[in-house]
C-alpha cells in the first residue's frame, strides 16, 4: 500500500509537481518522519475495542431469541446448546463454561465456576471478545447485529436478563455484571519469608508462621491496576 | 559397493552408532542386527583412530543450510503438558488453543534456543508475509501513525535480554487436591510443570520513540491496547508507566527474526511481566485515558482469592527459581560429585542470591551465580555437591535485588486459596530416591 502510494505520487509529481509537493506529508513535526499518517477513517477498519463506559459500541442491535439460534448454530459446537461447555475429547478438558454461578467464587472444595455471568465483571467485555474472537476459527463472520443477540443470550441464560430481551448500545450500558465489584488490585508480595539459612521454618512445621507481605511492605506499582474511568 | 548401497551401509551404521550408544535395544531388524554384531569390533570396541568418523570422511558442508542439533540430541524438544501424568481436565480440547514446554532440564546457561522457546497461544499461530504487516498506533495522538515493517525497523534499534513466563506456568504444583482431588504426578519434569518460560536475546524498537513519534499524549493517556493480528486479535491493556519505561517492540529473538510461533514479524516485550501481555504479532496500538478490561485481564490471567474476590493487574513474575539438575525424570548412576544447577529469575529486577537446601528447606547454602546476572533476566546458579546416596529432598530459593524472597508454595495456597491458579513462584522441591532417580516432590 505503501509502495502503492509512492508510485502515485511519483506519477503525480510528474504530472503536477506543485500539487504533489504541496501534497507529500510534512515531517517537521516529529522526530524521525518514519510510517505514513492516517485519518479518522482509515481507522474504522480497524475500531475492534469496546470499553467498559461504552466507547467502541457499534450501532445496531440483536434480540436474545435470534442469539439462541444463533448460539444454537454456531458456538454449541464448543461451549454446548446451555453455554455450560462440552467435552469432545476423552482425556482433555472441556471448552470454557459460559453460564452458572456453582460452586461460587468463595467455594474450597471444588473449582469455582468463573463463567460470563459469574465472574466477568462488564457485558462491554463479552462484547469486545465475541466480536473480536468468536466463533472460534471463524473469527470476524458475525455482524455487529448479532454479536449483540449472541450476548443478549447469553445475558438470558445467565438470569442477568429477562427471556427474549433486546439489546443496542443503550440497553447494554443498563446492564450490570452481578460480579462488578469482584476484583481488587494486585496485593503481592502478599506473602514474604525473611531469607533464613539455617534452622529454618518448614511448611509442615505445626503452627509456624512463616511470613507475610505486610513485613516486606513494598508493594507492585499501583498504575499497573485497572481501574474504571 | 554401488552409491545406492554405499549409502544403505552408511545409513545403518549410523543407526547402528546410535544403538551403541545410547543401549538402545529391542527394535533391531535382522539387516541391522547383523551389522551391530559385526561392527562391534570395529565400531565401539575399535581404538580411536579406527572408528567410522575418525576414517570416513563426515557430511559435507553444506548439508543443513539452516542447522539442526546432533540426531543424538533429538529428545531436547518442546512437549505438551502430558495427559497421562495431568490431572483430569488439565490439557485444553484443541491444539490450536494450547501450549507446549521448553526442556528447561536439558539446557545449559540462560538462554532458549529459538526452537525451543515455549508456545502459548489462543488461536494458532499465524505465519503473515511481513510485507502486509502494519502496525498502526492511534487514539490521543498527535497523528494516527502506519508503520510498514520497513518502516519500523528504521527506527533506533535497542538489544535486551529478557525472560519470558506464562502466568500459568507451575500451576501443576499449587497444592495438593486443587484439581479435583489427584495427587500431583511424581513423574513431572521440569519442562512439565515449569516450561512456560524461557528467555532470549530481544532487539527491535523502543516503544516510547514510537510514542513520541506519534505525539500520544503521554499526561491523559494511561493506557496503551495493544492488539495481535492473529486469530482472535488478542489484545491487553498496557500501562503507559510500562511503556515508557522499558518496553520495544521486538523483531528479532537471538540474532535472528522472530519465529511465528513468538508473534513473526513482531511482538510486544513487557519485561518482567506476564507472557500474555508481551502480544504477538502486533497489528494496533490505542492510546487511551482507560483501560479495556479485555478477556485476557478479567475472566482469564486474574487471580481468584480466598475471599472470592479476585486480583486485577496481576503483571508482575515475582523472584522465583528451580534446580534443572538434579531435576524430576533424570538419575544420579552412583553417589559421588555432581554439581547442582538451576535457573532463577525476578520480574522485578536482578537476582541477588539464590540458595540451596539438601534437607527439605531446614539448612540453606549460597550458591555460584554465573554471570552475567542481568535484570528481569535469567541467571544461571551452580553449587558443588557429593552426593552420599542417600534419599535427598532438594529445593533452591532465589532472593531479588528489591529484598523479596521466594516462598514456599504452600503459603502461597494459605495466603491466596486452593484456586488461584496464576503466578505460583513458589519452592520447587525435588526427591532423590537412594537409587539415584529423581522424582517430582511438589503436590
Amino acid at each position: 500500500m505503501r509502495r502503492g502510494n509512492l508510485i502515485f505520487w511519483a506519477i503525480l509529481s510528474l504530472m503536477a509537481p506543485g500539487l504533489a509537493v504541496a501534497q507529500t506529508p510534512d515531517c517537521n513535526d516529529r522526530p524521525l518522519c518514519l510510517g505514513r499518517t492516517i485519518t479518522e477513517a482509515d481507522l474504522a477498519v480497524w475500531s475492534l475495542n469496546v470499553f467498559p463506559d461504552g466507547t467502541g459500541l457499534s450501532d445496531g442491535m440483536g434480540n436474545a431469541e435470534e442469539g439462541r439460534q444463533l448460539f444454537r448454530d454456531k458456538c454449541s459446537a464448543c461451549h454446548g446448546e446451555k453455554g455450560v461447555g462440552l467435552k469432545v475429547l476423552l482425556d482433555r478438558g472441556a471448552f470454557p463454561t459460559l453460564v452458572g454461578s456453582t460452586p461460587p467464587l468463595t467455594d474450597t472444595e471444588e473449582w469455582p465456576a468463573k463463567t460470563v455471568g459469574s465472574y466477568w465483571p462488564y457485558p462491554t467485555t463479552f462484547f469486545d471478545y465475541v466480536r473480536r474472537a468468536m466463533p472460534f476459527a471463524t473469527a470476524h463472520s458475525l455482524s455487529d447485529n448479532e454479536v449483540y443477540a449472541i450476548t443478549a443470550h447469553i445475558l438470558v441464560l445467565n438470569d442477568i436478563l429477562p427471556a427474549g430481551a433486546t439489546l443496542d448500545r443503550d440497553s447494554l450500558m443498563q446492564v450490570t455484571m452481578p460480579n462488578v465489584d469482584g476484583f481488587i488490585c494486585d496485593a503481592r508480595p502478599d506473602v514474604f519469608a525473611p531469607r533464613c539459612m539455617s534452622n529454618c521454618a518448614v511448611p509442615d512445621d505445626a503452627g509456624v508462621l512463616i511470613g507475610s507481605g505486610e513485613s516486606y511492605g513494598k508493594p507492585v506499582p499501583i498504575t499497573d491496576c485497572m481501574v474504571l474511568k | 559397493m554401488s552409491d545406492d548401497q554405499d549409502k544403505q551401509a552408511k545409513s545403518n551404521i549410523k543407526v547402528t552408532r546410535r544403538c551403541l550408544l545410547t543401549g538402545g535395544v529391542g527394535v533391531a531388524t535382522g539387516t541391522a542386527a547383523t551389522l551391530v554384531a559385526g561392527l562391534g569390533a570395529e565400531g565401539a570396541a575399535a581404538g580411536p583412530l579406527d572408528r567410522p568418523w575418525a576414517t570416513e570422511l563426515g557430511d559435507p558442508v553444506g548439508t543443513n543450510p539452516y542447522g539442526h542439533p546432533s540426531s543424538f540430541e533429538k529428545t531436547v524438544i518442546r512437549r505438551p503438558t502430558p495427559t497421562e501424568y495431568s490431572p483430569k481436565g488439565y490439557v485444553p480440547p484443541m491444539n490450536e488453543s494450547s501450549w507446549t514446554g521448553t526442556p528447561l532440564q536439558d539446557l545449559r546457561g540462560i538462554i532458549t534456543p529459538n526452537g525451543l522457546f515455549y508456545e502459548r497461544s489462543h488461536g494458532g499461530y499465524a505465519d503473515m508475509d511481513p510485507a502486509n504487516h502494519k502496525v498502526v498506533i492511534h487514539g490521543l495522538v498527535d497523528r494516527n501513525l502506519e508503520l510498514s515493517m520497513e518502516d519500523l525497523r528504521r527506527f533506533p534499534t535497542v538489544t535486551t535480554f529478557r525472560f519470558l513466563e506464562c502466568s500459568g506456568n507451575s500451576d501443576l504444583i499449587w497444592g495438593k487436591a486443587t484439581y479435583g482431588g489427584q495427587e500431583t504426578s511424581p513423574y513431572l519434569t521440569a519442562q512439565d510443570i515449569h516450561g512456560l518460560l524461557s528467555c532470549a536475546e530481544w532487539t527491535g524498537v523502543r516503544l516510547s520513540d514510537l510514542l513520541r513519534e506519534a505525539g500520544a499524549d503521554t499526561v491523559r493517556a494511561k493506557w496503551l491496547i495493544v492488539e495481535g493480528a492473529d486469530s482472535g486479535a488478542l489484545a491487553r491493556s498496557l500501562p503507559m508507566a510500562r511503556a515508557l519505561d522499558d518496553c520495544i517492540l521486538a523483531f528479532a529473538q537471538n540474532g535472528e527474526m522472530l519465529r511465528p510461533e513468538q508473534g513473526y514479524p513482531v511482538r510486544l516485550l513487557v519485561p518482567g511481566c506476564e507472557g500474555n501481555l508481551n502480544i504477538k504479532w502486533v497489528q494496533r496500538i490505542e492510546v487511551t485515558d482507560q483501560p479495556l478490561f479485555a478477556t485476557f485481564e478479567t475472566g482469564l490471567y486474574t487471580d481468584l482469592q480466598k475471599s472470592g474476590k479476585a486480583w486485577i493487574s496481576s503483571l508482575v513474575m515475582e523472584a522465583k527459581s528451580i534446580i534443572t539438575f538434579p531435576s524430576g525424570g533424570q538419575s544420579l548412576p552412583e553417589k559421588g560429585f555432581y554439581q547442582v544447577r538451576g535457573i532463577a529469575w525476578s520480574g522485578r529486577g536482578r537476582i541477588s542470591h539464590v540458595d540451596v537446601s539438601l534437607d527439605g528447606g531446614r539448612n540453606w547454602t549460597q550458591a555460584q551465580l554465573t554471570e552475567p546476572v542481568m535484570s528481569k533476566c535469567l541467571t544461571e546458579f551452580t553449587m558443588p555437591w557429593r552426593w552420599d546416596g542417600s534419599e535427598t529432598l532438594i529445593m533452591s530459593r532465589a532472593t531479588d535485588e528489591t529484598g523479596y524472597t521466594q516462598p514456599f508454595v504452600q503459603q502461597i495456597v494459605e495466603a491466596r486459596g486452593k484456586f488461584s491458579e496464576y503466578h505460583n513462584n513458589g519452592i520447587q522441591t525435588w526427591r532423590v530416591e537412594s537409587n539415584g532417580e529423581v522424582y517430582n516432590a511438589q503436590g
